[in-house]
Formats: C-alpha cells, sequence, structure tokens
C-alpha cells in the first residue's frame, strides 16, 4: 500500500514537472521579441519602432530643445544619417540592429537602443 | 502531497528569481551617457551613487571653470581635496610607470585640437611646436595637500582617468550597501560587481571598422573593462581622421598602429589609465607592459583588425565575434 502511494506520488511529480517545463517553455518564447528600435530624448521614451515590420526604408526628424537628429529606418537597423551636433559621434555610429551598442547624440540627449530579447551581452567597452 | 508542494515552491522560486529585473538609472555625467544596472539593489541606492558620480565631475572637470581643477589650472596650483589629490596621486603614477604613454598634463593640447567640441580644428605647427615632448608630468610638485605644475606651458586633464576612477567610486558604494551584482556603463568604460544569476557577464569589445557591432566577447565578473579607441571621438580634415587620444611626444592624435586598446583589471581607474598608455605606446610596448602588472589583461585591435591579447586571455574568458 506505501508503495502504491510511493509510485503515485512519483507519477504526479513527473508529470507537474512536464507541465511546469512546458509553462517555462511558453514563457521564454514569449519573452524573445522582434528587434525593437527605442528612442529615448532627455532619458524618457519617446518612440518604438519594430525593425521586422519595414516594408521600405524612411527617414524622420527628431527635434529637440537641443537640436535635430536625422534617423533613418531600414528593415532590421536603424541609424542616424544627419545630425546638427558639434561630434558627429551619433552619425558615425553608423546602423545598429541588434547587440548592446546604442547610438548616442550627446549633445542633443538623444538615444537609440535596441531590444531584440536575445541578450547575447550585458555591456559593450568602447 | 508535501513534496509535491515542495516541488512546486521550488519551481516558483526558480522562476521568480529568473524573471527578477534588475533596477536601471541613466543619466548624462562628465561629457557621456551613464547607465547602471543593480540586481538586488534600490533606485535610491543608484541615485545616491550617481550622485557622487556628479559631485567628482564638479571636481575633476576641465570644462567647468568653478571646478576645482580648473581652478589649479588657472593658478598653477593650489590646496587641493582629498578626492582630487587622489585621483592626480594615481594619474601621476601611471603617468611615470608608462614613461609618459599616459599623461595628465596634456591639458593645453587637448585644448587647441578641441576634438569633440565646436571648435574642433588642426591647431598650427606654431602653436603645438612649444608643448611637445615635455613631460609635464616630472615637474609637478606636491606637498600635503598643495601642488603646485608650471601652468605656462601645460595644465591637468583627468579625462583619461576620470571615468574608471567613478566607477570605482560607484563600485565601492554599491558593495558596502551589500550589491552582489550589477554592471556599470558608464561612457562604455564597464564596472562589473560579481557575476549575473551564477554566469560571468558578457562584455562586448566594439569592432573599430563598424561601431555599430562588436567584434569579441569576455566573460567576467567582478572586474573592470575599459577601451580607448579612435572611433569614438574625432576630427575628420580632406579624409583623415583626427582621434582624441594625443601623444605627448608629438602633441598629435597617438598613430601606433592600434585602432583600439581593451584593459581588463580590478580597478576602472587603472584600466582607464592603462588604455590609454597602451593605444599611445603600440602593441609591442603595451604587451609587455600589461604582462608586467599583476591582475591586468589587454586585447589590442590593429589597424589591419589583427586581435592581440595578453597571456591571461583565453577561451574560458574571451570570444572573436567577427573577426575580419
Amino acid at each position: 500500500m506505501k508503495n502504491k502511494g510511493a509510485v503515485i506520488s512519483t507519477i504526479v511529480i513527473a508529470s507537474v514537472a512536464v507541465i511546469l517545463a512546458l509553462i517555462w517553455a511558453l514563457i521564454l518564447s514569449a519573452r524573445v521579441v522582434n528587434p525593437t528600435a527605442k528612442i529615448y530624448q532627455d532619458g524618457k521614451l519617446i518612440k518604438t519602432i519594430d525593425l521586422t515590420a519595414v516594408a521600405e526604408p524612411y527617414s524622420f526628424e527628431i527635434t529637440g530643445e537641443h537640436g535635430a537628429n536625422t534617423i533613418e529606418v531600414r528593415k532590421g537597423e536603424i541609424g542616424i544619417i544627419a545630425a546638427d551636433c558639434p561630434d558627429k559621434v551619433c552619425i558615425n555610429t553608423g546602423f545598429i540592429g541588434g547587440g548592446a551598442i546604442p547610438i548616442i547624440c550627446l549633445p542633443h540627449r538623444l538615444e537609440i537602443r535596441i531590444e531584440s530579447g536575445e541578450e547575447a551581452l550585458d555591456g559593450v567597452a568602447r | 502531497m508535501k513534496r509535491i508542494m515542495l516541488f512546486f515552491a521550488a519551481f516558483l522560486l526558480l522562476l521568480c528569481g529568473c524573471n527578477s529585473a534588475p533596477t536601471t538609472k541613466t543619466v548624462y555625467a562628465m561629457g557621456t551617457v551613464m547607465t547602471a544596472e543593480l540586481y538586488g539593489g534600490s533606485e535610491a541606492l543608484l541615485n545616491e551613487a550617481f550622485a557622487e558620480v556628479e559631485a567628482l565631475e564638479k571636481i575633476t572637470s576641465a570644462k567647468l571653470n568653478e571646478s576645482e581643477l580648473s581652478a589649479l589650472n588657472r593658478n598653477g596650483g593650489g590646496k587641493m581635496s582629498a578626492t582630487l589629490s587622489e585621483i592626480i596621486e594615481k594619474s601621476l603614477y601611471y603617468a611615470k610607470l608608462t614613461g609618459g604613454a599616459f599623461d595628465p598634463t596634456l591639458g593645453k593640447i587637448i585644448n587647441l585640437w578641441a576634438i569633440g567640441t565646436d571648435n574642433a580644428r588642426i591647431p598650427t605647427e606654431a602653436e603645438l611646436s612649444p608643448l611637445k615632448g615635455l613631460k609635464s608630468y616630472q615637474n609637478i610638485k606636491i606637498s600635503d595637500n598643495n601642488i603646485s605644475f608650471d601652468n605656462t606651458l601645460s595644465a591637468l586633464d583627468l579625462g583619461a582617468i576620470v571615468k574608471g576612477f567613478a566607477g570605482d567610486r560607484m563600485k565601492e558604494m554599491l558593495t558596502e550597501s551589500g550589491v552582489k551584482s550589477a554592471i556599470l556603463d558608464l561612457g562604455g568604460s564597464i564596472t562589473l560587481i560579481g557575476d549575473k544569476n551564477g554566469s560571468p557577464w558578457r562584455v562586448g569589445i566594439t569592432d573599430p571598422s563598424n561601431t555599430g557591432r562588436v567584434i569579441a566577447k569576455l566573460m567576467l565578473k567582478d572586474k573592470s573593462v575599459v577601451t580607448s579607441g579612435d572611433y569614438e571621438r574625432f576630427l575628420e580634415v580632406d579624409g583623415v581622421r583626427y582621434h582624441h587620444i594625443i601623444d605627448g611626444e608629438t602633441a598629435y592624435p597617438a598613430d601606433s598602429g592600434l585602432r583600439s586598446a581593451t584593459i581588463i583589471a580590478d580597478s576602472a581607474a587603472n584600466a582607464d589609465a592603462l588604455s590609454t598608455a597602451c593605444f599611445v605606446l603600440g602593441k609591442d610596448k603595451a604587451l609587455e607592459l600589461i604582462e608586467s602588472i599583476q591582475g591586468t589583461e589587454c586585447v589590442l585591435i590593429t589597424e589591419a583588425l589583427e586581435i592581440i591579447t595578453s597571456s591571461g586571455i583565453d577561451s574560458n574568458n574571451f570570444e572573436v565575434l567577427n573577426e575580419k
């Protein structure tokens, strides 16, 4: 009788483990998102762009109290192509489509970061 | 039933642990963007740590007229606060160790080039000639907390070490408050506290030929990683690129054959000073220098994008991602 109880208990634990593993897998898959560009101005999120949903390249301008930046969006990547800042570091960074490297226009307090769900890197030395 | 409940509880605990979001904060300080991610710390603690960085900037900035450093530069010396004294002493140590490849007295040359500002330009030979090869760090006199130097030909600029110093200060403050896991990104100078959920942190090294991607990855715990490269701030004239890392010997941007020098060390300030020195020294002297310093490693990238590593870098802590 005791053995029978142990067998049932083991079967229940195994079943619960399988169910929980499936739930975990679902949670993990839900975390993976399309590469998304997030544009911040003065530390505040002002625009979110799904880079996989770009049919044709396009550009737009973001103007703030510190100056203006022209941003170009292509399928899978984004970059700053013009800016009236003095150092042009933002333009020189080029186009980004993943990883942990942001585009930063420090004089204009503008940042573009990619959220891809891959989380391949925690930081980038530069 | 008890076993089932225990198993379920353990699973939930594991799940919560994996999902725990870090506390993050981004600030603009020291002319760059700084971001910190804390696992197991409060926002108030982060605010306090960044307040320390802002206080450091007010003391050490060569760009702020009202800073303590600017007053020293105007007067050719004066009394130093304990913080400024500590940074200057460390700077002079590294200036001597590297034979001036890292030199905190190049302020006048840096101001003439003004790279990264509206006033960036190529200085004339007449302007640069009197400032070449002075090694003014050798002539600085410090007694107690007083410093004096000839400010007609030299000026203190701590830009090549102060971000690292800030990283060390933040790390010290956060660990003293019980933080065991965090990554601090002070304008690309990375300081790591502990590990990430038991695994090493993954820190990329920027590809100098395409700064939107990384060329290699380091896997590290509780270290600092600082890179000096020619691609972040530069002036381009007639197709020639003049970057911001000045060689005191020539008063021109360093031309050592390296595109970047990354240093891995326990202290971010040490890594910061050494990354500049290594960039100026070039691969052979840089490797020799780093091999002579215990607990410090380097990853050097040449103009041909060849990747050179010191003896402590191996497949356990390093992976090339995009080699040309």
